[in-house]
């Protein structure tokens, strides 16, 4: 790997999550366009030769080839433009695709967008949709959503761990109280541990308000060789670490039901490439589709011993004063998960802070993050290490 | 004459005059003839005979729903096409045969047809001589009767004139499934109305793939691999552990099922756009994540069982049943029961 060069991000673009009117164009072309303005020394015309499009397809909204789409709305109709899809890990698969893609020196400026417009279909779509990614013979036609999948997941963990209920209504609170200082954050609402345990249940134990909204909404990072980096900006932010890894579709199928082989390896794929261990990690974007999955991944990802996420997360380690602040952002819970933008979207959270831009939801003196993105139920993930540059 | 016809068992559910339910909302005639026949089989190497017109689902969905071939009269049901069919059947077999008939969807949908609602009937015949001294107990049979009457007149006949363990539930009884849902005629029409119109769109499994994937939904097929000894279930046509093709050795996991491992109460809008004629009717279902065996794992709605109930270590049975419609048919599959439920009890 000496040959190889290590990647930096060079500007990240942002639009609102949420319920929007704006459609997918709109919004590939708002995120490309806040990326291309948040680089300090400008983005010279024709730099972009690589680009990286993440998207489930939500909805049905051009099947195939939507790459062109994209390609058109950031003006480099020309550049080969690859399109991703590992269900809710696209975003980190594309990121690490395009880091990849800089390593070896084949792009010298790649540009990563991740998008998903889920709100502008009717309810049965909507629904019909957001289970597309699970096992189709034996989860969904079952009956079960992801939503289901993960209820299952958090009625074992119940049944293994006291208190858990109490940590995962925490969960909520925590990241919609992050979300609160998040100006693109869907939910910008603190609600109370009373207010998760009285909502209506949509995959007992889990109610509303433990599952992650639908969301519109795109994120878009620019990507270049740490010796190029300099002609961007004087505060890139490093990658320095990625990792990937996948599993059995379905959870039966599993040896471990209860927990994510994928992220581990992830996890230890990047760790294994990173000059730092878990200590040094200054704050974590974990992938909280449901509030069960921000317990699970703290776990699978080396933070806690199994059970343990429940005491970092009741003794307010897990907020943004705390030893190892979670989702500042607000998280999927309450930034909102508009599918493929999601791993892009933790990607330009940790730009922000890093290069301390992140205002008054700033992690004070945050210098390496870890994201964390995961595919449907734990069947692909991904996990990314990140240093102020 | 000796009584050569032993162990003459019906089994069947409808709706009753007064329209109470009697079947759960995933039972069928389809589920309620597998549930008879098994019944029936635990007896040696029976032949299998259906008797009056069948929906499609009967053809390849018995075979593998039973593991057994099932051959099938299609005479027109009543009198004189029970009495053909009982010829026929004398002349290809000379064992120990199992009859049955059943009513359904068909005629729930037909303004004409006679049928309120789902059932099976079935009984087993020792030998040709018998099957052939069936024939007169038939002579009371309208001729428009269905294929279900017509078993259940041969039934309804052996029990008052030989004191065989004969039942048949057209007329005694069982309690309403535990389950919520209705079996209200109306609504019956409506769900089958709603079901027949369903199509799928994008992902979904193609009818190929579902008869294939049959073999472990339904009877909890697993290969053993003689290479590395690892179990694989559901099957693949490879071996889970070492990736073999050609060292596997088909068996049945045991379908008396297994522990809960997980749980979750799907509530309304929770469901998969498949399941809303489901919820519609039926309101919410529990799912359970069962160990079948040490390692081997299968995801299984519940029926019979009111949601909310089962636990996590509760060890739970399966039963095939209905599980959602698509491509304006009905799709099967086994689901859990908890051994106390009080779901169909056949014979008293």
């Amino acid at each position: 790997m000496t040959d190889r060069v290590p990647a930096t991000i060079v500007g990240a673009g942002h639009t609102r999550f949420g319920g929007l009117t704006e459609g997918p164009r709109a919004l590939l072309r708002s995120a490309v366009d806040h990326a291309r303005e948040s680089v300090d020394r400008g983005l010279p015309e024709g730099a972009i030769d690589a680009v990286f499009l993440a998207t489930l397809g939500f909805g049905g909204w051009q099947i195939g080839n939507a790459s062109a789409v994209l390609a058109e709305a950031a003006g480099a109709v020309g550049a080969p433009v690859t399109r991703v899809e590992n269900a809710c890990a696209s975003g980190g698969y594309a990121l690490r695709a395009a880091t990849d893609a800089v390593e070896s020196g084949r792009s010298q400026l790649a540009l990563v967008v991740g998008l998903e417009k889920m709100t502008d279909v009717p309810n049965a779509r909507r629904r019909y949709w957001l289970g597309v990614s699970g096992d189709t013979e034996w989860e969904r036609l079952n009956g079960l959503t992801f939503a289901g999948v993960y209820g299952l997941l958090a009625s074992r963990y119940m049944a293994d761990h006291r208190e858990a209920r109490e940590a995962l209504a925490e969960v909520a609170v925590k990241n919609h109280r992050h979300g609160l200082s998040n100006p693109n954050a869907q939910f910008r609402k603190a609600i109370t541990r009373e207010a998760v345990l009285a909502a209506p249940k949509v995959a007992d134990p889990l109610g509303l308000l433990d599952c992650c909204p639908v969301s519109d909404g795109a994120a878009a990072l620019l990507i270049a060789p740490a010796d190029a980096a300099h002609r961007y900006t004087d505060t890139p932010v490093a990658i320095v670490g990625t990792g990937a890894g996948s599993d059995f579709l379905a959870v039966q199928d599993r040896p471990d039901p209860t927990h994510f082989a994928a992220t581990r390896r992830a996890a230890d794929a990047a760790f294994r490439r990173a000059p730092f261990d878990r200590r040094s990690i200054s704050f974590l974007e974990v992938h909280d589709c449901f509030t069960i999955a921000e317990l699970l991944a703290l776990e699978d990802l080396g933070f806690a011993e199994p059970g343990g996420a429940i005491r970092l997360t009741l003794d307010g380690s897990t907020a943004r004063s705390g030893r190892w602040p979670v989702n500042v952002d607000g998280g999927l819970k309450a930034k909102g998960h508009p599918i493929g933008a999601t791993g892009v979207s933790q990607a330009y959270e940790a730009f922000v802070q890093l290069r301390a831009e992140a205002g008054e939801r700033q992690v004070p003196g945050a210098e390496r993050a870890l994201l964390h993105n995961v595919g449907g139920s734990g069947a692909s993930a991904t996990v990314t290490l990140l240093a102020r540059g | 004459m000796t009584p050569s016809i032993r162990a003459v068992r019906v089994w069947g559910r409808l709706v009753d005059p007064q329209g109470r339910p009697l079947t759960a909302p995933d039972e069928d005639e389809f589920t309620l003839a597998v549930a008879a026949l098994e019944r029936l089989e635990n007896r040696s190497e029976p032949t299998l005979h259906g008797v009056g017109r069948f929906p499609e689902v009967f053809r390849w969905g018995l075979p593998s729903a039973l593991g057994r071939p099932v051959t099938f009269c299609e005479h027109p049901p009543g009198r004189a096409g029970w009495k053909a069919a009982l010829a026929e059947i004398a002349e290809a077999t000379s064992g120990l045969s199992i009859l049955f008939g059943v009513d359904g969807p068909g005629d729930l949908l037909d303004p004409q047809g006679r049928g309120s609602g789902y059932g099976a009937a079935a009984f087993a015949v020792e030998s040709r001589e018998a099957l052939e001294s069936l024939g007169p107990l038939l002579d009371s049979l309208p001729d428009d009767a269905t294929s279900i009457e017509g078993a259940g007149a041969i039934v309804d006949a052996l029990r008052r004139t030989r004191g065989d363990q004969a039942r048949l539930d057209l007329g005694g009884w069982d309690p309403p499934p535990a389950s919520p849902g209705t079996a209200d005629p109306e609504r019956n029409r409506e769900l089958e109305l709603l079901a027949r119109r369903s199509v799928s769109e994008g992902a979904y499994v193609p009818g190929a793939r579902y008869r294939e994937g049959a073999a472990s939904r339904w009877r909890l097929a697993a290969d053993r691999c003689s290479r590395c000894s690892t179990v694989t279930f559901p099957v693949r046509g490879w071996c889970r552990g070492c990736g073999a093709t050609d060292r596997l050795t088909r068996f049945e996991l045991p379908r008396s099922g297994g522990r809960v491992e997980a749980v979750t109460t799907i509530g309304k809008g929770g469901q998969p756009t498949e399941f809303d004629p489901l919820v519609e009717f039926g309101g919410a279902y529990d799912v359970v994540l069962v160990e079948l065996a040490p390692g081997l794992r299968a995801t299984l709605m519940m029926t019979d069982t009111p949601t909310g109930v089962v636990r996590v270590g509760d060890r739970v049975g399966t039963t095939l049943r209905r599980i959602y419609p698509m491509d304006g048919e009905w799709r099967y599959g086994l689901k859990a029961v908890l051994p106390s439920s009080p779901g169909p009890s056949p014979d008293a």
